[in-house]
């Protein structure tokens, strides 16, 4: 097994168990403000006292788990628009790849705080965003492959005999497809993760919730942070972490691509 | 016109203690000079319809019907007037048939002797006679049955029945066992001495070579039921019961091309009453399991007993019309293309790559949209998903097995896509007409076999599956679309034999499309010529062929021709 995949599994694994066993220490006054590195807080305190690492287990699990949300949503709508676009043809290819346009057109940064400080920076909220904006890749990869799908004699066959389309699009459509869709699936978990801890970080996340991103932001927000020692632990552990997710997630999607 | 010599009005004849007729009652006319043939399978009765005419059958048989003969209608009595002097058979050829204590000319004289009552002598003189008109060497007139020659017994047969000079002989299987020159000899031997006697003359045959040699009218005949009559061209060339299409298709003298198949044993269960063709037709409906055969009238000409009215036609195709436009040209891929399909027949479209046959599949088959044109299918507007989603419809099989089969679906899953969405059979019988088609391809039909995905088929293996699920679908008519472009030599003529054997023994009609004339004009009974999306030539299959020499010069010399 490769470490990435360790470290992948540690971070779900950790949210997991912490999560289930009811972890409250992520928001729970635990020590003194501003503490180093110990046996009781392994990665210090902040500034208001509560313990980094289990900031740090709880905001790997929320990013990972926004991340899989938002990606799991944007390919299913990708692949249904993807598969209607390319099998059924015609006007409707023309308009709905006309909507993909215009939204890959858009600078995605700004619409996502746009869209970010209209709808409220709530967890689902940022889900809905994330998804709406990373469609249009999996729909245009998607529809390039249905259509070349679309020509063999086999798919003429069943449409003749009246296979019906549901039966078309799960039998002859996804297995093909799979692969493929797995890939976005990670490519667009990773880009999620960053443009959640980019918005975080810019100060635009949900202001209660602790994903890496606002653990940055926070450490940033602490005046003067790198004239003292807390940097060290307060402000790299968590962007130490963000990298290696990123860099995990990359990786696995490219041993899928070969 | 001359009046006929003889008369046959509705004769049916039972033996005794027989539930059925042996034949049933028909109509039947000789002209004096005239030579009729009866065909038909052994066991249709023909050597019956010879032994009523000679009036050997009433002690063993109730006859009814009437046999005129000269103008005079017969009783038992007559016969004994007119059986050898008048009406005379060549009996069927057979080491059994001379008395084998006797010599030759002895045997030729004796009927002489008896029927006219002329002395030995001259009976020996006009035995010698006709022993030399019939051409045997004065060497064999002393020597004894079992001395001679198969073919010289047939001789001295001839002579026999010929003794008293007959107006009417009846030949029942003249050349049976001979080899082709005594053959020849025979039949060529029958027609000098018709010239020179003018007897009326019935050939009773099941070769259709010799009756297309002899025979002016022809009487097809089938389990004892007259099927079809007609003139010897109407028959031969243009057949109207299945079952003499059948018979001709399984006569290899006459064309030498064409491959061989003979009629099957049996496509579907048969039936108590009706039709007595029924179990083996290609083209039976379930009316004709009620159809009551009458006696044909002779006076109609070209005539058949079939409750279809004879062949049918399957597919009738007109001005079928396709235009693909690329940019600012538009080509025509199919233009006023018009043929049909008839029940059973394998229709061979031949033309080059890019000559529009493709397309033509495709436009039948509904896998691409006319422009315009008509096809009606049985007779009655058709649209292409009807006839490929319903039982008896038609199926298309597309020359690129991978490109036609999902490769990722398990052989169960292909089998059951038609069985299940167009059929919506039940998962109990779908299984067992999926393991019933496998077998019929020739494939395993083994539950591991079921379970395999398809990449792990060869091409040809691939091929059979395609055709298996077309099967499934009971088609009356197929599309095979170059089903052998994509397959090795050996392969290919495996597939095609198979696809031929299965056209035959389940009595579909096939349009097979084909760049290979060879391949053409071993299987074609028609053929249709396209180039550059017209029809160029249309026809019967050996005359379309033929005249098509000039493709095959075309064509690189390592062809296909070892498909046989």
């Amino acid at each position: 097994m490769k470490s990435y995949k360790i470290y992948l599994a540690i971070i779900i694994i950790a949210f997991a168990v912490y999560t289930l066993f009811g972890g409250t220490a992520h928001q729970a006054v635990s020590g003194a403000s501003l503490e180093s590195p110990s046996l009781t807080h392994p990665l210090g305190t902040d500034d208001l006292g509560i313990d980094i690492l289990a900031q740090l287990i709880h905001g790997g699990g929320y990013s990972i788990f926004l991340g899989i949300f938002s990606a799991g949503s944007a390919t299913f709508i990708g692949s249904i628009i993807g598969i209607i676009s390319g099998y059924i043809g015609g006007k409707i290819d023309h308009f709905l790849m006309a909507v993909c346009d215009i939204i890959t057109g858009m600078p995605q940064m700004i619409l996502l705080i746009l869209l970010g400080a209209f709808l409220g920076a709530s967890y689902l909220s940022m889900i809905i965003v994330l998804a709406m904006l990373s469609w249009p890749q999996t729909a245009r990869t998607i529809r390039a492959r249905v259509l070349f799908i679309k020509e063999h004699d086999y798919i003429r066959y069943s449409k003749q005999m009246g296979t019906p389309l549901y039966a078309i699009i799960t039998r002859h459509f996804l297995p093909p497809l799979k692969p493929l869709l797995t890939l976005a699936f990670i490519k667009m978990m990773s880009r999620s993760i960053m443009m959640e801890a980019s918005l975080a970080y810019l100060g635009l996340g949900d202001p209660t919730s602790k994903s890496w991103g606002m653990m940055l932001n926070k450490a940033m927000a602490f005046p003067g942070i790198y004239f003292t020692p807390y940097w060290k632990w307060w402000l790299t552990a968590p962007l130490i972490a963000l990298v290696c997710l990123i860099l995990s997630l990359m990786l696995l999607s490219k041993e899928i691509e070969v | 016109m001359q009046p006929p010599l003889l008369t046959i009005d509705a004769l049916s004849i039972r033996y005794h203690k027989q539930p059925v007729n042996a034949v049933h009652p028909f109509n039947l006319q000789v002209i004096a000079g005239e030579t009729i043939g009866i065909v038909g399978e052994s066991g249709s009765g023909k050597s019956s319809i010879a032994h009523a005419i000679m009036g050997l059958l009433f002690d063993k048989a109730t006859i009814e019907g009437t046999i005129t003969f000269d103008g005079k209608t017969l009783m038992q009595p007559d016969w004994q007037t007119l059986r050898w002097r008048q009406i005379a058979l060549v009996f069927q050829n057979a080491s059994n048939v001379l008395n084998p204590m006797m010599k030759l000319s002895d045997q030729v004289a004796e009927p002489i002797t008896t029927h006219l009552g002329l002395s030995k002598g001259r009976a020996r003189q006009r035995a010698f006679q006709l022993l030399q008109d019939v051409g045997l060497d004065s060497t064999w007139w002393q020597a004894y049955p079992s001395q001679i020659s198969g073919g010289m017994r047939q001789k001295v047969l001839i002579a026999m029945a010929l003794a008293c000079q007959p107006k009417l002989l009846i030949v029942d299987e003249p050349t049976m066992s001979l080899d082709p020159a005594a053959k020849h000899q025979v039949v060529a031997l029958i027609q000098s001495l018709q010239e020179k006697y003018h007897f009326g003359l019935i050939v009773i045959s099941h070769e259709m070579k010799i009756i297309q040699h002899m025979c002016s009218k022809v009487y097809v005949f089938y389990k004892g039921h007259h099927l079809e009559y007609g003139t010897l061209n109407d028959v031969l060339e243009k057949p109207r019961h299945p079952y003499t299409k059948g018979l001709i298709g399984a006569s290899w003298e006459l064309d030498a091309h064409r491959d061989i198949w003979g009629i099957p044993t049996s496509i579907r269960a048969s039936a108590a009453s009706g039709c007595p063709f029924y179990e083996r037709c290609f083209q039976a409906k379930p009316a004709c399991a009620q159809y009551d055969i009458k006696p044909l009238t002779i006076q109609q000409g070209h005539s058949v007993a079939c409750q279809r009215g004879g062949i049918a036609t399957l597919l009738n195709v007109q001005a079928l019309q396709k235009n693909f436009h690329i940019r600012h040209h538009t080509i025509n891929a199919v233009s006023n293309v018009s043929f049909e399909v008839k029940e059973g027949e394998v229709l061979a479209i031949i033309g080059t790559s890019g000559s529009g046959k493709s397309t033509l599949a495709h436009l039948i088959a509904g896998y691409e949209t006319k422009d315009a044109g008509s096809i009606t299918f049985e007779n009655s507007p058709a649209s292409p998903e009807d006839l490929m989603r319903r039982q008896g419809g038609l199926q298309l099989v597309t020359q690129d097995p991978a490109a036609a089969l999902n490769s990722c679906w398990r052989i169960r899953d292909v089998l059951n896509e038609p069985l299940k969405w167009s059929l919506k059979m039940c998962e109990k019988k779908r299984h067992r007409l999926m393991r019933h088609v496998l077998h019929d391809v020739q494939l395993p039909s083994s539950e591991s076999f079921l379970e395999k995905q398809v990449h792990a088929l060869s091409g040809g293996e691939k091929q059979r599956l395609v055709l298996a699920r077309a099967l499934t679908m009971s088609p009356k008519l197929l599309i095979a679309d170059e089903i052998t472009a994509m397959l090795d030599p050996s392969n290919a003529a495996n597939i095609v034999k198979l696809l031929k054997a299965m056209q035959n023994s389940h009595g579909f009609s096939m349009i097979f499309i084909t760049h290979d004339l060879y391949l053409a004009r071993k299987i074609a009974d028609t053929a249709l010529v396209l180039e550059h999306g017209k029809v160029v030539d249309y026809g019967p299959g050996p005359d379309v062929l033929t005249t098509r020499q000039d493709m095959l010069h075309h064509r690189p010399s390592n062809t296909l021709s070892s498909i046989s």
